[in-house]
């Protein structure tokens, strides 16, 4: 009982009680109330106060942005061919700060397997946060991405990427180029029109989780790139893969060093094809070989200038022509030599050609008339005219490395100086050059800038630049231009050019034979490039080929003949593509096959079809040019290959050729010269100036020696017969 | 005769209270006044808290479950189910009269199977980044420690009421201090330095309300808050870290933010993205895996970028008012223990609101703590549950118009 009053009576204490702690619980709920008010203001500063500028370091791992590769801009022939291009492959970035916790080690495991990389590097690449965006690697094809999908690795993404293509391989790739692995224009036209081909990379920013994984159901932002702009080459594929066909052939035929050739329309300048062989595939550029690359990379037509001999008569004839020092009835005599301020300088032909008018001497390719032509218009005029005909400019062209030629200035010429420049000495040009000159010279006289790219149009059509081909000067007047033309058509008919006479058209043209250098200024003995220029049809001139052989391991007499039928072959398969109909009817036969037959007996039979071999010593015919079944104007010259093991195959490394050195006592210089040349020898003299007969020579008789050799023989009288 | 062996007991105990000088104990009954409806405000507020808890952790949680459990309702579904075991237990609970933990078999019972429990995660609990504090008892994990609060609560409450007089003493003090302890030595060996510090909170402003002298428990605070500084300053462990992190500048987290500031960092980015309106509702970026724990500890962050600081505000008024009520029964409990207990059960709830808002947002140094009734976790739920139905019982027995 007592309890329950107790009871009651705490109950009321509790009360009592209960209004003080009643009191502790206001205080706590105010405490409490407090504190919550102090969380929800620092809530307040965390969000709204500082919020904003915290966000922009925070939408950095929202988000991951990767380039939009431009695609690089298209190089199409002048028929819209597309000769450079870009396929679709992929590119593999690794996303470190997405890179999955503790996955790091499987990332770097699997990319470095697959792609055959260093394990460290990329594992150290992964754990680096600091990176936004690592690139594993560029120009993965489409079947190793797979496998990499398949792997499912985090912080790994995946991009496009496009590898340049050049569907024609090998088809003009000194003047195109190649580019990097990065895609940046490296060299030729990639490199010189990089700023226009190269687009503008646009970027895309896709939305991911943590790991790189792209968001389902939201967009990505793309500032889509600017693709690179076309080039419109002035390029024929069609005219570039004769010429290129025909290059390779004379490289392989005549084992030379390499081959060059440029087709020019002479009436605008525009570059319609332009090889160097051997060359390369920029689809893949030997990059492991340096030396190598950059010596197939070279566009030799316009990085290398050379002494071009006698194609270089043409200019010195324009000019003569034009300034009025010659004319068709001019005479020259050739005794084998021409003495300038007490020099003689020789002609090719040692037993010299007699008396020549203008036309027959160009025919001879006479050096005699054309140190004469040249003296005649002396320093000044005949300077004036070259330098008109663009000598010694480079062309402005987007060529990289492309030289200026040479050309002495007059105050450091000698008269000596001016004969040789006569006939293409003392003097060099580049093959552009000589071909925009040339041009000139039988076009009707104006020189035209030798241009290659027609157009450059940007991704979305509009035309940036455009070439408008108008004559940089008139050089010579239309007059001596046609007597130009009717002169070196006379030189292809009748004279050293015959090797280029094309069935149905006229051709005029010119051969040139041009000493090459050692590297002591010496000339190199043994050493040519054979050219020929020859340009159709003769009396209204639309294409201009010039092609040479440098180095051409092969006779002396094939020297001055090894171009020309590479030209010919050019010419008569461009002009009827381009649709040049031949203007008459020439009696032309099918060329037999004379392989197999000693030399003899296969001039022997073309003679019986009207042709004529050329042949240097009566061995086994083993190649003939052009091939049996052409059909050529009756009259051409075929040229047979004798003797020559491995002639057809480049691939081995072919023996030196052996000759056997031919008895020579008792020969004048001029009979000792052509037994040497015969069997493909060099003639050195002792003295230098040779007079009388051969007394000795310093290889005996019938001891057999390396082809291009050269023998030194001693001149004079013989002991017991009066001087 | 059953008071005859009460009054024998308690001639015992007197004689043992006189030399614990513990005072005698006072009998606790349930109040005279008649029982009534429960608190139907609180009971909504705290509905309305776990409706609105689900539908964030569907927006803070569907994105991982659905790429990489293969499930985006994963964490849904659970959450959903002990939601509705919970409401289920807490309506169950509000019809059990308080007074029956007010049985010292009771208390001493659930002290006791605490301390059991709590020893046993330590034997064989799983460990899960770092820390034991799972009991896995085969179909279900559970969280010792969650109920670790409301049963010292309880144990204090009746203790408090029972010896009101002793609890004011420095010596009753350090008693009840003892006996948390206990709990608190075992709870801090998992580790688990948050819920360490939720339950000393607890416990100090029980004691506050309960009677004991401010003055003594200041001075404790003090030397106890003196030492826990002290060490976290000089140690050189996992908490110190993060007491370091609370005082670094926003340049000098970023640096770190590949490392130990990575979650604090991340959950920066989440209340700065979201400003004072936020980005709208399933439009939060840190959910998409940037922020760790996004579903459970930090659901904070994720409703403050998609809701904004307003959201945030409203989530914070929400808590003071099942707060405010769940004191105003604390009052209008005419009867200590059932006040008491009341004030236990919402400072538990108080306190962990405080302490999860204070860690995301980098104010207070600690980790682990869910947001009551939101975060996604079993335990939590169902103790936060159990507790809601202690204090709604205790509202059926609350004098109407004591307390406006």
């Amino acid at each position: 009982m007592n309890k329950r009053t107790n009871g009651k009576i705490s109950g009321k204490l509790n009360l009592k009680r209960a209004s003080s702690q009643s009191k502790r619980i206001i205080a706590l709920e105010r405490v409490l109330i407090g504190l919550f008010a102090v969380i929800i203001c620092h809530i307040f500063y965390i969000s709204v106060i500082v919020g904003k500028s915290r966000v922009e370091t925070a939408v950095k791992q929202w988000t991951h942005e990767s380039a939009l590769a431009a695609s690089r801009g298209e190089i199409v022939d002048c028929n819209g061919k597309v000769i450079a291009t870009n396929g679709t492959v992929y590119k593999v970035v690794l996303w470190p700060k997405s890179v999955g916790k503790g996955d790091a080690d499987r990332v770097a495991n699997e990319l470095a397997s697959l792609f055959d990389l260093d394990y460290d590097t990329i594992y150290k690449r992964a754990t680096d946060k600091t990176r936004g965006e690592y690139t594993i690697k560029r120009q993965v094809d489409a079947a190793t991405i797979e496998k990499l999908r398949l792997l499912k690795l985090s912080g790994v993404g995946i991009l496009n990427d496009s590898k340049r293509y050049y569907p024609y391989g090998t088809l003009l790739s000194q003047v195109i180029g190649f580019t990097t692995r990065d895609n940046a224009g490296q060299s030729g036209l990639e490199l010189a029109l990089d700023k226009y081909l190269t687009g503008q990379d646009g970027k895309i920013i896709i939305e991911t989780d943590s790991r790189g994984n792209p968001l389902p159901y939201t967009g990505s932002y793309n500032e889509d790139p600017i693709n690179g702009s076309k080039v419109v080459l002035t390029i024929d594929q069609v005219i570039q893969s004769y010429l290129e066909n025909a290059l390779e052939e004379a490289l392989r035929v005549n084992n030379a060093k390499d081959a060059q050739g440029i087709i020019i329309d002479v009436n605008s300048g525009a570059i319609k094809a332009m090889s160097t062989k051997p060359d390369y595939d920029p689809n893949d550029p030997p990059r492991s070989d340096l030396e190598l690359l950059a010596s197939l990379s070279r566009n030799r037509i316009v990085t290398d200038a050379y002494e071009p001999g006698s194609t270089f008569k043409i200019l010195t004839l324009a000019s003569a022509l034009d300034s009025g020092n010659v004319d068709l009835n001019s005479n020259f005599f050739c005794n084998g030599g021409y003495i300038v301020n007490g020099e003689r300088i020789k002609c090719w032909r040692h037993a010299g050609h007699g008396s020549q008018n203008l036309t027959t001497a160009t025919e001879n390719s006479c050096n005699c008339c054309f140190m004469q032509l040249a003296l005649r218009m002396g320093k000044e005029e005949f300077y004036d005219y070259l330098y008109a005909f663009g000598l010694g400019q480079k062309t402005g062209e987007f060529f990289d490395g492309e030289s200026s030629g040479i050309v002495t200035h007059e105050k450091y010429i000698t008269d000596n100086d001016l004969a040789r420049i006569g006939f293409g000495q003392s003097i060099a040009v580049t093959p552009i050059q000589l071909a925009a000159a040339i041009s000139a010279a039988v076009n009707g006289g104006y020189l035209y800038t030798p241009y290659i790219v027609q157009q450059i149009v940007a991704a979305d059509g509009t035309v940036i630049d455009e070439a408008n081909p108008s004559p940089v000067r008139q050089v010579i007047s239309s007059e001596a231009s046609q007597l130009v033309r009717q002169i070196l058509q006379s030189v292809v008919d009748n004279g050293t050019g015959r090797n280029c006479q094309i069935e149905g058209y006229f051709v005029g043209g010119k051969t040139g034979t041009a000493q090459k250098y050692d590297e002591y200024g010496r000339v190199s003995a043994g050493s040519y490039i054979c050219s020929f220029v020859g340009f159709a049809p003769a009396d209204d001139p639309q294409y201009l080929c010039l092609i040479l052989v440098d180095e051409p391991k092969v006779g002396q007499i094939f020297g001055s003949t090894v171009a020309a039928p590479f030209v010919r072959r050019v010419l008569s398969e461009i002009l009827p593509y381009s649709g040049i109909e031949p203007s008459h009817l020439s009696e032309t036969v099918v060329i037999p096959d004379v392989t197999g037959l000693t030399a003899n007996e296969a001039n022997k039979l073309l003679q019986e079809s009207g042709l004529e071999g050329i042949y240097e010593c009566d061995n086994v015919v083993t190649l003939q040019i052009p091939a049996a079944g052409q059909s050529v104007v009756k009259g051409s010259t075929v040229l047979l290959y004798t003797g020559y093991e491995g002639v057809n195959d480049l691939d081995d490394n072919p023996q030196p050729l052996m000759v056997k050195v031919p008895e020579l006592y008792g020969m004048t210089a001029v009979e000792a010269y052509n037994a040497l040349n015969a069997v493909g020898l060099i003639m050195a003299s002792d003295p230098e100036d040779p007079y009388g007969y051969v007394l000795s020579q310093d290889i005996p008789y019938n001891q057999e020696v390396e082809y291009g050799s050269t023998i030194t023989l001693t001149f004079g009288y013989p002991t017991g017969s009066g001087q | 005769m059953k008071n005859n062996i009460v009054s024998n007991r308690r001639l015992k105990m007197q004689g043992l209270k006189k030399r614990l000088s513990l005072g005698s104990a006072q009998k606790i009954e349930l109040p005279s006044v008649a029982k009534h409806e429960l608190d139907y405000p609180l009971l909504i507020a705290i509905i309305c808290i776990c409706a609105f808890g689900i539908v964030m952790l569907f927006s803070a949680s569907y994105y991982y479950a659905e790429q990489y459990l293969g499930d985006g309702l994963h964490y849904v579904r659970n959450q959903l189910g002990y939601l509705i075991v919970g409401i289920g237990i807490m309506i169950g609970i509000s019809h059990i009269p308080y007074t029956t933990y007010s049985k010292p078999l009771v208390y001493w019972g659930l002290y006791f199977f605490l301390l059991v429990i709590l020893g046993a995660v330590l034997v064989v609990g799983s460990t899960l980044q770092g820390a034991t504090r799972w009991l896995n008892l085969g179909f279900i994990s559970i969280q010792p420690s969650e109920f670790a609060k409301f049963i010292l609560a309880i144990l204090l409450a009746a203790l408090m009421t029972k010896y009101k007089q002793k609890v004011k003493t420095f010596g009753g003090l350090i008693l009840l201090g003892l006996l948390i302890a206990v709990p608190a030595v075992l709870i801090y060996f998992q580790p688990n330095l948050s819920m360490l510090i939720i339950v000393l909170f607890n416990f100090i402003i029980l004691a506050l309300v309960g009677g004991c002298d401010w003055k003594q428990v200041l001075g404790c605070c003090i030397v106890g808050g003196a030492a826990m500084i002290i060490y976290l300053k000089t140690g050189d462990n996992y908490q110190s870290q993060r007491f370091a992190l609370m005082n670094m500048s926003w340049e000098e987290l970023q640096k770190l933010s590949g490392d130990e500031a990575f979650q604090i960092v991340q959950s920066l980015y989440a209340f700065a993205n979201g400003g004072p309106f936020g980005q709208g509702f399933d439009a939060s970026r840190q959910k998409l895996l940037f922020l760790p724990y996004r579903e459970s500890d930090y659901i904070l962050p994720i409703i403050a970028e998609e809701l904004g600081f307003v959201g945030v505000l409203l989530l914070m008024l929400a808590y003071l008012y099942i707060i405010h009520r769940g004191l105003k029964i604390a009052r209008n409990c005419p009867e200590r223990f059932g006040s008491l207990l009341a004030v236990g059960m919402t400072i538990a709830l108080a306190v962990q609101v405080l302490i999860n808002a204070a860690v995301v947002s980098n104010f207070f140094p600690a980790t682990g703590q869910t947001l009551p009734f939101i975060s996604s976790g079993g335990t939590s739920l169902l103790a936060f549950m159990m507790a809601m139905g202690v204090l709604l019982n205790i509202s059926r027995y609350t004098e109407k118009n004591k307390v406006k």
